[in-house]
């Protein structure tokens, strides 16, 4: 019976409990749309400008699939920001290495515990390079017997002269950095978190409507004569509570799995603890409100400046404050 | 059944009632009469005990868990409920002895065709008749109807007050406020008559056509001038 009383509302109570279905299909699209033009950020260093390094470039296929930075110092800073993969540092003279057949432990291959597809990026270059030195070792070797041939025509033709396997290993030289905590992709899914909160949070106003019209109807008045004065208000309540804790659960593990492919309980127990909140401050904001006009203001000058705060420490316009705990959204931030 | 000890009620400043005495026994049909703005609402909300007087005295001894019914002013409903949903949501919180009683109640007042309705398919008249069935669903020793009869026709009026007087007969307390003089004549109840939140007499029905209220009020006197001709 109560369920009946409860479902008044019916289109809000729909939209309610499709949110979880919904967060998450526009989450899957909007993190489909953003993976197809995802590419491998890496750098590669000359620090030399060899005119190899861009002969090296147009030999990789690597077009598709990396962003390749090309750069003459070292920027460590756009690594530990987490802005590329790895860096790439290739050695002075590296034509003439390759020439010589000198390539251990030349090139530097900065990278942090979070590179995960550098590692292609290594066996393109790698085989760039590869390439170029079986053909000078294939051109070394003929010059060797035949003086009077022509080093760049065997170079040329090279691979014909040589079987293709391997001389010589180059060494990667793996330098291990450090980097800092800020993870920019993670931005998209905290937002997801923000605009379900708005979500619920319009929608608990709604629902708090209910109560204003019982309220405004002389109701809680007749339940009160008969010994009930907050039997219904409190059923609502509890409705409601674990309603939303359970659209809350599916929707926080979804959008976690979504950006992070994993899920944090105790992210999970945030998210339900924002709403459970919100779901409270409604709940005593009815005792005490008469009008609706009330309840829309408070309703949207709450919404309004707990997402500037959240905006602003989100965007660290803002550092947290203890304080800012009464604005609910931020509580995403921790 | 009901004492009254000194009620006074004082809100923002404004003295809405002021020393209202008055003993309301077992079996009573009590009418507070009075002009608009007298303060009759507010002291039947004193006996429902939903509001607390600022100074004096309201107690009660029932008989029986959940003595009172009180029937608003506004009507009381739960939207987008058929009628039978309304009725089985207050004998769920109530859990009354009978359902013979609720069947009787749902007849005399002929609520039988309009059960499966939601309250917004109602006509004003069914939903104050509604509104009554449901402040009595738990058969209430003391029943309190503010105004259960604007807007009621003529043959559903009669309905109900052939039911209230056959529940009056039968020991039940009824308290009510209504501007209708049908109602009044029908009921024929003891009146306490109210202006300004003062209250001016108390008279039996047998005496009311003696009452002489012009020297306390030249409103209320008209008021009984109207309507008294047919009794007179
Ligand atoms: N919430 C309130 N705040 C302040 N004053 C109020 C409030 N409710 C009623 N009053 C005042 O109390 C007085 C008595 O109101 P009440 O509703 O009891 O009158 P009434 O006798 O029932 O009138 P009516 O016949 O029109 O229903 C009126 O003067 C009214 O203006
Ligand atoms: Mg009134």
């Amino acid at each position: 019976m109560i369920f009946k009383i409860l479902l008044q509302q019916k289109w809000t109570l729909i939209l309610l409990i499709s949110a979880p279905i919904l967060f998450i299909i526009i989450g899957y699209q909007f993190i489909d749309r953003t993976t197809d033009d995802i590419k491998v950020p890496v750098a590669l260093v000359d620090p030399y400008e060899q005119n190899i390094t861009e002969q090296l470039l147009s030999d990789m296929s690597t077009d598709e699939s990396f962003n390749i930075t090309h750069a003459t110092s070292i920027p460590e800073e756009v690594l530990e920001r987490g802005e590329v993969e790895a860096i790439f540092v290739l050695p002075e003279d590296l034509e003439g290495k390759i020439r010589a057949g000198e390539l251990e432990g030349t090139i530097q291959w900065y990278r942090h515990e979070r590179s995960v597809f550098d590692g292609l990026f290594k066996e393109q270059l790698a085989s760039a390079i590869m390439t170029r030195a079986i053909r000078s070792e294939a051109a070394n070797l003929v010059q060797r017997y035949q003086s009077d041939a022509d080093w760049n025509e065997i170079y040329e033709y090279g691979l014909r002269y040589l079987e293709p396997e391997p001389i010589f290993q180059i060494q990667f030289e793996s330098v291990q950095q450090q980097i800092s905590q800020v993870n920019h992709d993670s931005e998209d899914w905290l937002l997801f978190r923000w605009l379900f909160w708005i979500f619920i949070w319009s929608i608990l106003a709604f629902l708090t409507q209910l109560l204003l019209n019982w309220k405004e109807q002389n109701i809680f008045e007749r339940l009160s004569t008969i010994g009930h004065a907050n039997s219904l208000r409190k059923a609502w309540f509890f409705t409601f509570l674990v309603l939303l804790a359970i659209l809350t659960v599916f929707t926080s593990v979804g959008i976690q799995t979504l950006w992070l492919s994993s899920y944090n309980w105790m992210t999970v127990a945030i998210d339900v603890g924002i709403v459970i909140f919100s779901l409270l401050i409604y709940y005593l904001l009815s005792f005490v409100i008469q009008k609706r006009e009330t309840l829309w203001t408070i309703a949207l000058t709450y919404g309004v400046s707990a997402s500037v705060v959240f905006f602003l420490i989100q965007y660290n316009l803002l550092s947290f404050n203890w304080w800012f705990s009464i604005f609910l959204p931020s509580w995403i931030l921790v | 059944m009901l004492t009254l000890e000194n009620i006074t009620y004082k809100k923002r400043g404004q003295t809405l009632l002021s020393q209202i005495n008055g003993e309301i026994n077992r079996g009573d049909c009590v009418t507070l009469f009075g002009p608009n703005g007298a303060g009759k609402s507010t002291l039947i909300k004193i006996m429902a005990g939903l509001v607390k007087p600022s100074k004096g005295k309201r107690s009660i001894q029932p008989e029986h868990k959940n003595p009172i019914g009180y029937v608003p002013q506004q009507t009381a409903l739960f939207k987008g409920l058929t009628v039978r949903d309304q009725i089985k949501y207050y004998q769920k919180l109530t859990k009354p002895k009978s359902n013979e009683f609720i069947d009787d109640m749902i007849l005399s007042l002929g609520l039988s065709q309009i059960l499966n309705k939601r309250i917004e398919q109602l006509s004003g008249g069914m939903k104050r008749k509604v509104n009554l069935a449901v402040g009595m669903v738990h058969q209430p020793e003391l029943l309190l109807l503010d105004e259960a009869f604007v807007g009621v026709d003529l043959a559903a009026k009669h309905d109900m007050l052939t039911w209230l007087r056959k529940l009056n007969n039968q020991g039940t307390t009824i308290v009510f406020i209504t501007h209708d003089w049908y109602v009044i004549q029908h009921l024929q109840p003891t009146m306490w008559v109210l202006d300004h939140g003062v209250m001016i007499d108390q008279v039996e029905w047998d005496s009311v056509p003696y009452l002489n209220l012009n020297r306390q009020s030249q409103a209320l006197q008209k008021m009984f001038d109207v309507n008294m001709g047919s009794v007179r």
